[in-house]
């Protein structure tokens, strides 16, 4: 997924991208408030850190910008400012969710991925298609019951496809996805990694349309 | 009647009136008595003039004894009345006394000062000023904990963040980049605290050992001590000709200038740093000068404020430097203004001191 990262310290700002990266997102990181809702303007994204005190504009303004917008968005605040009040308030101003500093980068992991799940629609936690079972907790895919070792921008495109099953993706959706700002990409490193994807699942796991990109067939409902 | 009453004029009133009843009492007693003697006199006039000799004496001790007894009498009496009329007029002050004793030590609300006595009208309003003062004093004191324990939040946050990815690295290039950040965020954490403790002495505005000093040799040592972190940013520092005397407290101005320094080389991105020193009429100027990306006119207020960093500070900084600078030049009867640099590029600072006369020229 790709997640928009908004904090203006430098430390926390660099361990929330490792943090989140490593929890397999691909993250944009701007430092101030501008830039944010620049980057919200131009790129799309899976959901929203943000921190509260920003130079140039304050955390809070761009989230009501956004909510002005009818941007459904999930948006995490955090804030160092912990009296309920303050809480009230950021969850007024249109978060989903909020986390005081300091947090615990796990329990920051755990309430992204919830926001993801209710912004999906889905219920439960694990994603189930065609045979693959995707845990975003555990990040533990398994194939006809068989664990499927899988490399982190594997994983990613899996979990992009598995979001809503039976919906196809293009190309350009699936970079959005596994890219944030400065990774480089390759011409057909999606060709790519549906390759490496269909040999450790199953050359039929993931269809092409052609012209129209990839999709993973939903379960049929009985 | 107004209803500020002077505790003079009641304790006057009430003395007054008591000797008068006295008094009135004795008057009326002694002339009675006095009437009563000069009949008895008229009605049995003394037969012979030794006689009349004694009933003249009898009757002038009879008209002192009576003129001295009921003052006798009335002394005890007038006595207590006036120690009543002393308790009653200073009854207010004993109120007074009484609500200022049962007050919390945070109760500072303004002490009513309505229908009490004029005297002590200026010593309500005194207390009063002081309370508020005091107000005050808690109320900053309250604010800046408040604000301090939320800055301190951040870095922690950094810190625990750090820490959890390192744990949670897969490869060592990783672990070792997160590792190198926990220990950047320790010093920036100790850099926060010990400017923190700096701002809350410089706030209680004790312990300053003023002395008479030059301006000049505190900019070369806090120059000397920048010259590493100056060399390794590649900027150069530069010390102008000129001095300027003034009163103040050495380790305080030397704070003040070490974080000016830091701040131009922090923030500014600056290839050169200027600090000058000249005397202006009365004042004792110490300006310094960068060729860095500056502030915009519209932040120079949001960036004396306190855990303000200007938009685009590489956010290592405590947020309280020009607070701490702002504040020390307050102390010494001072203060700061902000400039963009002459150059079109950078920002100049002024710091305007009080001068002392110049005795080394």
């Amino acid at each position: 997924m790709r997640i928009l990262l908004v904090e203006d310290d430098a430390l926390l700002g660099d361990a929330l991208q490792a943090g989140l990266k490593q929890a397999g997102h691909a993250v944009d990181w701007t430092r101030d408030g501008v830039s944010a809702e620049t980057a919200l303007a131009t790129e799309e994204y899976a959901a929203v850190v943000l921190d509260l005190g920003l130079p140039r504009k304050d955390g809070l303004d761009v989230l009501r910008n956004l909510r002005a917008r009818k941007r459904a968005l999930p948006v995490l605040i955090l804030t160092a400012r912990d009296t309920v009040e303050d809480r009230i308030r950021g969850l007024d101003a249109g978060a989903d969710d909020y986390l005081v500093k300091p947090f615990d980068l796990g329990e920051l992991n755990a309430r992204l991925r919830a926001l993801l799940r209710r912004a999906g629609g889905r219920p439960a936690p694990v994603l189930a298609a065609s045979g693959i079972t995707l845990d975003p907790a555990s990040r533990i895919v398994e194939y006809r019951g068989k664990p499927v070792e899988l490399s982190s921008k594997e994983y990613a495109l899996l979990q992009a496809l598995m979001q809503q099953p039976g919906r196809a993706l293009s190309r350009a959706q699936l970079e959005q996805h596994l890219y944030a700002w400065g990774d480089e990409i390759g011409s057909n490193t999606v060709e790519v990694y549906i390759h490496h994807l269909r040999r450790k699942l199953d050359a039929e796991a993931i269809r092409t349309l052609r012209g129209i990109g990839y999709v993973i067939a939903r379960d049929s409902v009985t | 009647m107004s209803r500020t009453s002077s505790l003079r004029l009641r304790l006057v009133l009430l003395t007054t009136a008591a000797v008068a009843v006295v008094w009135l009492l004795t008057a009326v007693f002694t002339w009675r008595s006095a009437l009563h003697e000069i009949e008895e006199l008229l009605n049995h006039p003394p037969a012979t003039a030794s006689h009349m000799q004694k009933e003249r004496a009898e009757l002038a001790g009879e008209i002192a004894r009576h003129l001295l007894m009921p003052t006798l009498i009335a002394l005890p009496g007038l006595a207590l009345v006036l120690v009543v009329a002393v308790g009653f007029s200073l009854r207010p002050l004993r109120r007074l006394g009484d609500d200022i004793a049962a007050r919390a030590p945070d109760r500072l609300t303004p002490i009513d000062s309505t229908d009490t006595p004029r005297e002590i009208v200026p010593l309500i309003e005194r207390l009063n000023d002081l309370f508020a003062g005091i107000g005050r004093a808690l109320e900053n004191e309250r604010r800046f904990t408040a604000d301090a324990s939320h800055e301190l939040r951040t870095p922690l946050a950094a810190l625990k963040a750090q820490a959890q990815v390192a744990l949670a690295a897969t490869d060592s290039a990783e672990r070792l980049h997160a590792l190198n950040q926990i220990l950047v965020g320790c010093d920036r954490a100790t850099h926060l605290l010990t400017q923190l403790l700096t701002l809350a002495r410089l706030d209680a505005g004790t312990g300053q050992a003023m002395t008479e000093l030059a301006l000049r040799p505190l900019a070369e040592a806090a120059l000397a001590d920048a010259a590493g972190d100056a060399i390794a940013r590649g900027c150069e520092l530069v010390l102008a000709d000129g001095d300027a005397r003034v009163r103040g407290d050495a380790a305080l101005l030397q704070s003040m200038l070490r974080n000016l320094v830091d701040n131009a080389l922090r923030h500014g991105s600056a290839t050169q740093i200027e600090i000058g020193i000249v005397r202006q009429g009365k004042e004792a100027i110490l300006s310094i000068r960068d060729d860095g990306k500056g502030i915009p006119a519209t932040e120079f207020n949001a960036v004396r404020q306190r855990f303000r960093r200007g938009a685009g500070a590489d956010s290592h900084g405590s947020g309280l430097g020009l607070s701490i600078v702002g504040r020390i030049a307050e102390l010494h009867g001072g203060r700061m203004e902000m400039a963009p640099a002459p150059a079109g590029r950078g920002l100049v600072l002024h710091l305007r001191l009080p001068a002392l006369a110049d005795d080394t020229a």
